[in-house]
């Protein structure tokens, strides 16, 4: 900027001052605005925070409470001005350093206010102010007219006044500090958050962000509406912001719910014939029928054998189904012997590791958990015929077990194809199946998210230690005992 | 002279199977509610009783309650077959004397095993 327009500047600040706050009040308005041009200068070179402090300070010495800081930063430039609450009850840009009535703001674009929160005034009745004031464009009010608009540099740019633009985002947004404060909220977000909360009479907008930081990973019911809520973490220039997105998935939730009902109602459909088909043809291979050959016999242990796997398969997209309606089911706990549990699933998968020359080794150090029998059962059925099918002829299985600190820890190796780092992450996902594999061996890609959901379930987690070519490890971490949390509580 | 079992299912092909299971060893009476089962039982009074769950109307377990009040049945034995184990009605399952349970698909052979033991 010239010397020059800012003298120019600076005269358009004083009269209108003088004109709105008289003499004495504008003398302490321009005291402030020299000080401000002064600070502005070192934008570039002082962290904003710092520089919004010392406004800050300086403002609250000057002029007293309820004073905020407003920076807008884009890649061309940032502003950076300071808004006093005036005696009518509106909002003044005393910085003089924001162009009239319009904001120039692109998307992409980092809106931050600093208040005088610190200063012993309440922080949610500040920022209840701070948005209303956006809301209710009091920003409109400024009226330094002749101020020019900030340079282009090739990018466009959209001229917004700051509550129209908050009223073109789609998307309900909520930007914060990472220690809770919230800086900006946007009508949409204003308006789930009022869903949340209606029986307050303010709403405390650091406890919600706290609230949500919480529970960010699943959706959320607001009113007759789902969200999924994404949160980022931004640095501005050496600030930590975190960023909460709300993100409308009722519709998909819906889909997602007819998909689930659709596939277990007609999993159940599928499963009534299948079972008479199977103990009819277990019917003829007892001979009470009739004598059958040895070919027509072998003939018929094929169809029993595929029909028993389409019947597993069957009731995991049945049990998948029931874990996506997120009834969580109440546990049996009981305590378990390991040795017996693990030398009951080595005589079922006995047959299927002799095809494959396949040998199993049980070495269990911790011999004895208090757990849900069903639960960890399909666990280790799922592990366990993973490590078979994805095995190499003549491979070895190994269990181990050991306890470490109230926590039993369950290894489960095999010398199968490993698994390559890239893939790790999804493997566990609904659905998903090795790309290289899914085609050579059969599978329909719920056994590992079943592994995850009945760990979750029993408060153990899974990992996975693999090497492409030489096998795989997954380690399983169980609590020795568990207890089931009362709902009562609360 | 063969003793006497009662099939219930309102599936004819399971009925079938469990006829054909049983047929060399058992006179085989069927039933297709769990309201046909009481009334054929208490005329019948059969040694076994092999009973679905997943019934028309009365249930396969509310369906051997009522057949436990019958005079001769008090202790009859009596073999459970549900669609899916899923459901644990095992305590249920003692208080009536249910001394048996089977997951569909079910094994014949052991099926007619546990049937030739328990009628012993």
């Amino acid at each position: 900027m010239h010397s020059e327009d800012r003298g120019n500047l600076n005269n358009a600040i004083i009269s209108t001052a003088i004109a709105e706050l008289g003499v004495r009040e504008a003398e302490k308005n321009l005291a402030f605005i020299a000080y401000f041009n002064l600070a502005r200068s070192l934008l570039n070179t002082t962290r904003i925070t710092d520089l919004a402090e010392k406004c800050i300070c300086y403002m609250n010495e000057v002029l007293g409470d309820k004073s905020f800081v407003l920076y807008i930063k884009n890649n061309d430039a940032a502003t950076f001005s300071v808004y006093r609450e005036m005696k009518n009850g509106s909002i003044t840009n005393i910085s003089g350093f924001l162009p009239d009535r319009v904001l120039t703001i692109k998307s992409g674009d980092i809106i931050w206010a600093y208040t005088t929160s610190e200063s012993g005034v309440p922080e949610s009745a500040v920022f209840e102010y701070f948005i209303s004031f956006v809301l209710e464009k009091k920003l409109c009010e400024f009226k330094n007219s002749d101020y020019p608009e900030p340079e282009k540099s090739g990018s466009r740019t959209m001229h917004l006044t700051l509550s129209e633009f908050i009223g073109k985002t789609s998307l309900p947004m909520i930007l914060g500090t990472s220690s809770g404060i919230v800086v900006f909220v946007n009508a949409h977000a204003l308006k789930i958050l009022g869903n949340l909360q209606p029986e307050r009479e303010r709403v405390c907008f650091s406890e919600i962000l706290s609230m949500l930081a919480e529970n960010k990973n699943g959706p959320v019911n607001y009113g007759d509406k789902i969200y999924r809520i994404k949160s980022e973490r931004i640095d501005l220039n050496g600030v930590e912001m975190i960023s909460v997105v709300f993100e409308d998935i009722t519709e998909y939730k819906r889909l997602d719910d007819i998909k689930t009902t659709f596939i277990s109602g007609i999993s159940h459909e599928i499963r009534t014939p299948l079972t008479s088909l199977i103990s009819g043809m277990k019917l003829l291979l007892m001979g009470r029928l009739g004598y059958l050959t040895d070919i027509q016999k072998h003939f018929i242990r094929n169809a029993v054998k595929d029909a028993g796997y389409l019947l597993e398969l069957l009731d995991n997209l049945i049990y998948v189904g029931r874990a996506a309606s997120e009834k969580k089911p109440t546990l049996k706990l009981r305590k378990i012997r390991l040795g017996e549990f693990f030398g009951d699933l080595e005589n079922m998968y006995l047959p299927s590791m002799k095809e494959k020359y396949i040998e199993m080794r049980i070495n269990l150090d911790a011999d004895s958990i208090v757990t849900d029998e069903m639960l960890l059962r399909q666990v280790f059925s799922n592990l366990i015929s993973n490590a078979i099918k994805y095995n190499t002829d003549c491979g070895k299985i190994e269990i181990s077990s050991r306890l470490v600190n109230d926590t039993v820890i369950i290894e489960i190796a095999d010398t199968g194809c490993g698994i390559a780092p890239e893939e790790k992450e999804k493997i566990f996902a609904k659905f998903s199946r090795l790309d290289n594999l899914a085609h050579s061996i059969a599978g329909a890609g719920m056994g590992l998210y079943i592994v995850k959901y009945n760990l979750q379930l029993l408060g153990g987690k899974v990992e996975l230690e693999s090497k492409v070519g030489e096998g795989s490890v997954f380690r399983i971490t169980l609590p020795e005992e568990i207890y089931e949390k009362k709902d009562t509580d609360c | 002279m063969k003793k006497k079992i009662l099939i219930v299912d309102d599936n004819m092909n399971i009925r079938v199977i469990l006829a054909l299971t049983f047929s060399e060893d058992f006179e085989i009476h069927e039933a297709r509610t769990g309201l046909e089962a009481v009334e054929m039982a208490r005329g019948l009074i059969p040694d076994l009783i092999v009973m679905d769950v997943m019934l028309p109307g009365l249930d396969g377990y509310s369906a051997v309650a009522r057949i436990r009040c019958i005079e001769g049945l008090k202790n009859v034995p009596v073999f459970i077959i549900t669609a899916d184990g899923s459901k644990d009605l095992k305590a249920f399952s003692h208080m009536l004397g249910i001394i048996m349970h089977f997951t569909k698909p079910f094994d014949p052979e052991r099926l007619l095993s546990e049937a030739l033991r328990a009628v012993a």
